[in-house]
């Protein structure tokens, strides 16, 4: 909508069949897209859906197989290869930024205006203020070193720099990856000026709800294809969702649960050794074999011979485990040991015929007859065992044999996966995983408790022993990796030491700080104040790249609290919005119930002053007639706003007595006008009496039968049955009718005043308000019965009042439970 | 009650002021229809030949304004609104969707039957003293006598009250009608201070006769009142 290109218009960008693959692997398959004049196009696609592909090949940095960009309808030029084309300006993700720069250096780095030969300083100043006046960015000093600025002015000196040049395309890998949604906000200002003055913008984005509110159109990338290109206001995002995974999202629950099995996903890939189990489970399926073990070699050094130690295992009773927990990796080891100490298969058929396996077997298998072992051999020697255990004697065919050697191949391949994974790469694949959490997080419709899955997760990467947030309100979420989940007392202490230290400290020092031996500490300022994350580690201190990676998380977490809060406040919105629609419904309500037999009172009164017209006797009673009936109509509207609005502040007061719940109950039912339903009422004789106010109390079982009647098919009678538990001091009284029944979704609210379900009848909704308040101030309760048919109305009456035998004392109400 | 009798469809919940509109309705020899759910009512004003409808906004489970809106989509119908409502936006919301009156509970009769008879006077009006051919307002023609008016030489339907309104000002086509002029001529006396009525329907009319963008039909005087442009 908001490009004002005509149809026959020549686009600013066009790109066209676009082929890359790296290697033999295809990464964009004909991708095609054209952008116009002052037109922001949000590209979007999963994690790989080759995002950064087409930025790279449309920016001319990357070369394509196959396919064109035309920019103004003229193939885009670079002044060298890999330099990238003329008129298309990226800011990159990681922004390319010199933080030991000045803001000015950064703009003009690479291209600085000379005069006579020399830097003209002045000259770059001059022009950096103009451009920054120019954009509305609104520039301190533009001397400060970069590394000084906070993520969202980093960015926008990022784009400035790009716009310097005044490209026909901007293209913005990912704008707010990093940002906080403050930022977020005066980053989205900044593009929909540039926007406004006419430049093309393509962005790269995973954040689909900054996509709907920027983005005049959005193309989804799947499969190396343009999938859909759409216009923002026509889509919705859960179809653009939707075309982005190719999964059909139709239900909220389902779109949550592939959020939190990716949350899973991306857990589990911190651990590559939690393949190993896998291994183990499919071998035993596919082998028929229930006891299996893996065993990793540990090798020896000069003071230790090398040893096996039990990984992964299944099936296995207690003591056979520990008796297999860690075994000399030689013949002492019995079959595991063997096998890895020779390479070679080890098969037992009958351990008990041969005396060799006799101190293997002492050592704990006793029970055990057969068993077997294969070694798990990778490129650089033995890694391990497989073995199988039986109580039976023999020993696994041929094929069998062939599979456990197919199996043992896969578990070396893990276990070097494992092994290749040097500490650096350990640290980035942490790394990866935890901002893949965090996007997920961040994502559209954010998975419940994540933070905390997020805080998990670094704890694993940092392999400490315990972390924890500490909020600026003071409020803690405190994880430990351990078994307890909670950790231990004296590193919860530290922890709030350092935590302390660190908010007290300057505001300007984000660094993160090292407490003894044993804590590190990071502050993360959010808009609520100060946070800060602690990490502890039992045994020794921390090295110094889990310092680095605390810090490179710190950013991250920020977002993610960030937007927490966010959330909490739409949600605490979203709560009062429905309570004002509730009193504004209320109020409509209650005018028009107290003006309708107003109307009719004053209709009537007017009717029979009429000069012109003579009514008979018969019309005069009935005008009358009515005029009594609407205006004892508009005093029990009045009495039940007087109740309700004494019951709302504590106001009311009971008179109890003892009273006769046969009586109330049959004074309610005659006060029930009933034009169908009969009511029957079932009252044991013994019934004792309750010590209660017998006004109140008929007014409770009116409005029950009241609706009762309203609501019952009259098929049926509405019963009403009392019973005495003499054990529990209390009368239950059942109300019953045979109507639809309360909405599972209404549930208890329809005890709150101004709730009403979709079919209420006349009224203002009072009615069951009133009747909770009331027997609130008895000490007794009132509910639903979810499980029955029809609506089932519980009420528990005490027989005598709580505390002291029955005075004339007041009861007092509580205070009303709508506040 | 005779077959010439006026048809007064009244819809309408509750079961006392049923009565009461209806005794003193009958009492003065008009035909009453009853609908207490509001179903259907496109057919029912059809089936019935309602001459009016009083048309109440709270009925359980139905909006009234969605009511007035298809009972106007249907038909020219004079509608009286009748509602507990007594805030400005919603009379000027059941007069954009068409109604022709407002009224607020609680009402006396007295008032409820002067409305009727005002509303029925614009339906019924026996053409006045016209001046015997058509007036034409550039590419608009008003037959007063035959109330017809043509748009580029199309049939324009206008409701009895938008009708009325434009005949006052097509008769004093270059001067200014104030706001209270108009509701007296065509609402009547005790209207004078409604001037929503006068804003609703003016723009009601323009919205019918005038182009966007073209040449204004009528014009306005701000805080003034309205003036038709002079005819050709």
């Amino acid at each position: 909508m908001m490009s004002s290109h005509g149809p026959g218009a020549v686009p600013v960008l066009r790109v066209a069949d676009l082929h890359k693959a790296f290697g033999r692997r295809p990464v964009l398959r004909g991708v095609t897209f054209e952008l116009h004049r002052g037109e922001i196009l949000a590209l979007v696609g999963e994690n790989g859906a080759g995002k950064s592909t087409v930025v790279q090949c449309v920016a001319g940095t990357l070369p394509r197989d196959r396919g064109t960009v035309e920019v103004h309808g003229r193939p885009g030029s670079a002044p060298a290869p890999g330099v990238g084309y003329r008129d298309i300006e990226v800011v990159w993700q990681h922004l390319a930024l010199c933080d030991n720069l000045s803001v000015v250096a950064n703009l003009f780095l690479g291209d600085e205006l000379l005069e006579h030969g020399m830097l003209d300083d002045a000259g770059m100043v001059e022009e950096a203020k103009a451009l920054f006046a120019r954009l509305h960015i609104p520039a301190s000093d533009l001397r400060r070193p970069v590394g000084a600025l906070s993520g969202g002015q980093r960015q926008l000196v990022a784009i400035a720099r790009a716009l310097r040049r005044d490209p026909s395309v901007l293209v913005l890998d990912e704008p707010t990856g990093s940002l906080g949604a403050q930022e977020t906000a005066v980053v989205e200002r900044l593009l929909a000026e540039v926007r406004a003055s006419g430049t093309a913008i393509l962005m790269v984005s995973h954040q689909l709800d900054q996509v709907f509110g920027l983005a005049d159109r959005i193309a989804v990338l799947r499969d190396g294809h343009i999938l859909a290109d759409v216009s923002s206001l026509e889509v919705h995002p859960d179809d653009v969702l939707a075309l982005m995974s190719g999964i059909e999202t139709d239900s909220a629950a389902r779109r949550q649960l592939r959020r939190l099995r990716s949350l899973v996903e991306q857990l589990a890939d911190v651990e590559p050794a939690a393949s190993l189990p896998l291994i183990v489970s499919a071998m035993a399926e596919a082998l028929g074999i229930d006891r299996l073990c893996i065993h990793l070699l540990h090798p020896g050094d000069t003071d230790a011979p090398p040893r096996l130690t039990r990984s992964a295992a299944l099936g296995m009773p207690d003591g056979l485990l520990r008796a297999l927990g860690s075994l000399p990796a030689d013949g002492r080891g019995g079959p595991p040991g063997l096998a890895a100490a020779t390479g070679q298969a080890v098969l037992v058929d009958d351990a008990r015929l041969d005396p060799l396996w006799a101190p293997f077997l002492a050592a704990g298998p006793t029970q055990l007859r057969s068993f077997w072992s294969v070694p798990i051999v990778g490129s650089t020697g033995v890694l391990g065992t497989i073995s199988g255990y039986a109580d039976t004697s023999g020993r696994p065919q041929a094929d069998q044999l062939e599979l456990v050697w197919l199996y043992a191949g896969h578990a070396a391949a893990a276990i070097e996966r494992e092994h290749l994974l040097t500490e650096a790469t350990r640290r980035n694949r942490v790394l990866e995983t935890l901002r893949g959490v965090l996007d997920t997080l961040a994502g559209p419709q954010p998975a419940h408790g994540g933070l905390t899955l997020a805080l998990l997760a670094l704890c694993r990467g940092l392999r400490a022993d315990a972390i924890a947030l500490h909020r600026p309100d003071g409020e803690r979420s405190e994880l430990s990796t351990g078994p307890l989940g909670v950790p231990p007392e004296h590193a919860r202490s530290r922890q709030r030491e350092a935590a302390e230290a660190v908010r007290r400290a300057a505001s300007g020092d984000h660094g993160v700080r090292r407490f003894g031996g044993d804590v590190l500490a990071v502050p993360l300022d959010t808009p609520a104040g100060r946070a800060v994350v602690t990490a502890w580690w039992a045994g020794g201190p921390p090295s110094d790249e889990a310092s680095d990676l605390l810090g490179d998380a710190a950013r991250s977490l920020r977002l993610a609290i960030e937007r927490e809060a966010l959330e909490g406040a739409r949600a605490e919105a979203a709560s009062l919005r429905r309570s004002q629609r509730l009193q504004r419904e209320f109020l409509s309500r209650m005018n028009h119930e107290l003006r309708t037999p107003l109307t009719a009172i004053q209709g009537y009164a007017s009717t029979l002053r009429q000069p012109d017209v003579d009514w008979d006797d018969a019309s005069q009673r009935r005008f009358l007639d009515s005029i009594a009936s609407e205006s004892a109509r508009m005093g029990r509207l009045i009495g039940d706003l007087l109740d309700f609005s004494a019951i709302d502040s504590g106001a009311m007061r009971l008179a109890p007595d003892w009273c006769d719940l046969a009586l109330v109950l049959e004074a309610a039912r005659r006060c029930v006008r009933s034009p169908r339903s009969l009511i029957a009422v079932h009252m044991p004789a013994d019934l004792p009496s309750v010590w209660a106010d017998h006004d109140r109390l008929e007014q409770v079982f009116v409005n029950l039968l009241d609706n009762a009647v309203l609501h019952a098919t009259g098929l049926t009678e509405v019963s009403v049955d009392a019973c005495h538990d003499p054990a529990a001091g209390t009368i239950t009284v059942r109300v019953r009718d045979d109507g639809p029944g309360i909405p599972a979704a209404l549930g208890d609210r329809v005890f709150l005043p101004h709730e009403r379900g979709a079919d209420a009848g006349p009224g203002l909704g009072l009615g069951l308000a009133i009747a909770r308040g009331i027997v609130d101030a008895h000490g007794g309760t009132i509910r639903i019965d979810p499980a029955a048919s029809g609506a089932v109305m519980v009420v528990v009456l005490p027989v005598e009042p709580a505390g002291a035998g029955g005075t004339d004392r007041d009861l007092e109400l509580p205070v009303g439970e709508a506040r | 009650m005779t077959d010439d009798s006026t048809v007064v469809l009244l819809i309408e919940d509750d079961p006392n002021i049923v009565d009461l509109v209806r005794a003193n309705l009958l009492a003065r020899g008009f035909a009453v229809v009853v609908s207490r759910t509001g179903a259907d009512v496109t057919a029912l004003v059809r089936d019935s030949g309602a001459h009016l409808v009083l048309l109440d906004l709270m009925l359980p489970g139905v909006d009234g304004f969605d009511l007035c809106r298809d009972i106007r989509a249907a038909s020219l119908v004079g509608i009286i609104v009748v509602s507990a409502r007594r805030g400005e936006q919603d009379k000027v919301r059941a007069l954009n969707l068409g109604a022709d009156d407002y009224l607020t509970k609680p009402f006396g009769i007295d008032e409820l039957l002067a409305r009727m008879t005002a509303l029925l006077r614009r339906s019924r009006s026996a053409p006045a003293a016209g001046p015997g051919r058509p007036l034409v307002f550039g590419t608009v023609s008003i037959d007063l006598d035959a109330q017809l008016v043509t748009k580029a030489g199309e049939p324009v339907h206008l409701t009895p009250t938008e009708f009325a309104l434009l005949r006052e000002l097509a008769l004093a086509p270059g001067h200014l009608l104030t706001h209270a002029t108009l509701l007296r001529k065509v609402w009547g006396p005790g209207y004078e201070t409604e001037t929503e009525y006068t804003r609703v329907y003016v723009r009601r009319l323009r919205a019918k006769l005038e182009d966007e963008g073209g040449p204004a039909l009528i014009v306005t005087e701000p805080r003034a009142g309205y003036r038709m442009a002079a005819a050709e």
